[in-house]
């Protein structure tokens, strides 16, 4: 690669249900929160990526030329990259590209969503096609139904049990209830998250992520300027993509992520560290088990030993490798096309030590993993501090 | 037989006429390789690895093992049950467990699991997969326990 890249500057608007702001106005505030961070002028970007999903949550055919315009960045490259929910991390590579080839040496990335612009049931139809839309949906399968098999593939393989899955629930809105710019700032228990309603069995309300409005933005620079603005910059340092069958039904075993093993192995090569290096995470927990998965398809834990791993605490701030100490999905919220956006924000922010409560102690390395669908898609990206 | 009797959305894909026609006599479809030999499901007019367009519809194996299954309580818009029309009501749904099983190797078959209670659906147990035209005329795959 001809250059290296940094963050220089990254900011998160509120998550939320959104109804006081339109889609280009999410991405507005992301995009100046971004800005006032890193000190630098508007002109000094020489071009944007934008993360958008769906177009059914948009009603708009090219949703990501309104932001720009709306943004005022004519009349410089844009244009929008979607993978499904890991949209965010994909949009992240292909800035980082930008850069490390060359092409721009400052790159805007965005990702935004304004999922609630539809009822509920849609939203779990939009979702639900998200899986194969011929061959599995018409099964009646939704988005919670597919990580529902994994779930039960995983405690059939490995005994883990519902209460594992409560335990990440628990553990997220705990820190997310620290979060000011999480959707659900709330603690829960665990009876209540074993008490709340079937969604797709065995999953449960609290096991599922919300459905959210939001948007996140990073600015990346290459080596010749990363130190030019306010803030230490933040490097990546690895960064892996891999990708696996559309149909669920078709996987090896269905209890793991196989694109999550082999982009993180590409991105762990890439930095040259290996996951006890890892000092802080952010998981892609779509739902509880999805963690669970992250925490072994990523190598934190052993194949299998995610359930106890949660249940001893490790992932907590003082554990061996703290997972999603935003909120994660389950709390922070998850629109779709901000959440891989968002984790880079996060990261970049505890690598700098500004995340208060839920800062963790000296971390120097941090990781991303993004899932897009139910595994079709999986970006692992690695950052390292100054 | 229209596709859509089958997917819903889809009118049609090169295969579907066949696997819709095969699946109202009780058959379930599988395509497999003229040159290479490899069986896929759903079927494809095409191989991927050998490029090959001659393929031959054949029936796929209809007994495995259960790898996974779900029950989906907040279905898609779909499927959703109307809203209760009686003020301060709720409708509620019990939905059909789904499931998919492993019938030969790497082929595999999701289908309905109806008549059977949750808790005694089992990973591992072994299933049959047959083809179904329900009332209405659509068409669909049901899983039975052996």
């Amino acid at each position: 690669m001809k250059h290296k890249v940094a963050i220089v500057g990254a900011a998160q608007g509120k998550f939320g249900v959104r109804e006081d702001a339109s889609h280009r106005e999410l991405a507005f505030e992301a995009f100046a929160g971004a800005l006032k961070d890193s000190g630098m002028k508007k002109s000094e970007i020489g071009s944007m990526v934008t993360a958008i999903a769906a177009d059914e949550f948009s009603f708009a055919l090219q949703p990501s030329a309104q932001m720009h315009d709306y943004l005022g960045l004519l009349p410089k490259a844009n244009f929008r990259v979607e993978g499904a929910c890991a949209s965010g991390s994909m949009a992240l590579r292909v800035g980082w590209m930008t850069v490390a080839s060359g092409l721009s040496d400052i790159v805007l990335v965005l990702g935004a969503e304004k999922m609630t612009e539809v009822p509920t049931a849609v939203a779990t139809e939009i979702m639900g096609k998200g899986g194969d839309a011929i061959w599995e949906y018409p099964f009646g399968m939704s988005f919670p139904g597919y990580y529902a098999m994994i779930a039960q593939a995983h405690m059939a393989a490995f005994g883990t049990t519902e209460e594992h899955l409560a335990m990440v629930a628990v553990k997220n809105h705990f820190y997310g209830s620290q979060n000011p710019l999480a959707h659900m700032q709330k603690e829960i228990t665990l009876e209540k998250a074993l008490g709340s309603f079937l969604v797709a069995y065995p999953l449960k309300l609290y096991d599922c992520s919300l459905i959210t409005d939001g948007a996140a933005a990073v600015l990346l620079a290459n080596e010749e300027r990363a130190r030019d603005f306010a803030k230490p910059p933040v490097w990546i340092e690895g960064i892996g993509t891999a990708t696996d069958t559309m149909r669920i039904a078709e996987r090896e075993k269905v209890h793991t992520l196989q694109a999550s093993v082999i982009a993180g192995e590409e991105a762990y090569q890439m930095a040259g560290v290996t996951p006890k290096d890892i000092d802080v995470a952010t998981v892609h927990d779509c739902f509880t088990i999805a963690e669970i998965c992250a925490y072994e398809d990523l190598g934190f834990c052993p194949k299998g030993e995610g359930g106890p791993f949660i249940a001893d605490r490790q992932t907590y701030i003082g554990g061996s490798i703290p997972v999603n100490v935003d909120g994660g999905l389950k709390s922070k919220g998850h629109p779709v096309g901000a959440t891989g956006v968002a984790m880079a924000v996060e990261i970049t922010k505890q690598l700098r030590g500004e995340s208060g409560s839920r800062q963790v102690p000296g971390a120097e390395i941090g990781l991303t993993h993004n899932v897009g669908g139910s595994g079709q898609v999986v970006g692992v990206t690695i950052y390292r501090k100054d | 037989m229209p596709f859509k009797d089958f997917s819903l959305f889809i009118s049609d894909t090169k295969i579907g006429g066949p696997f819709a026609e095969a699946l109202k006599s009780g058959k379930i479809f599988a395509s497999k390789c003229d040159r290479c030999g490899r069986m896929f499901f759903p079927p494809r007019p095409e191989c991927p690895d050998c490029l090959a367009e001659d393929v031959s519809y054949v029936e796929a194996p209809t007994r495995g093992e259960l790898l996974s299954f779900t029950a989906v309580f907040v279905p898609p818009a779909h499927y959703a049950a109307p809203p209760a029309k009686m003020p301060f009501s709720k409708v509620a749904q019990t939905p059909c467990p789904v499931g998919v099983v492993a019938v030969a190797g790497d082929l595999r078959i999701m289908g309905w699991i109806p008549g059977m209670a949750l808790k005694d659906i089992k990973v591992g147990s072994l299933f049959d997969v047959e083809a179904k035209t329900l009332k209405n005329g659509q068409l669909t795959i049901i899983l039975s326990p052996v």
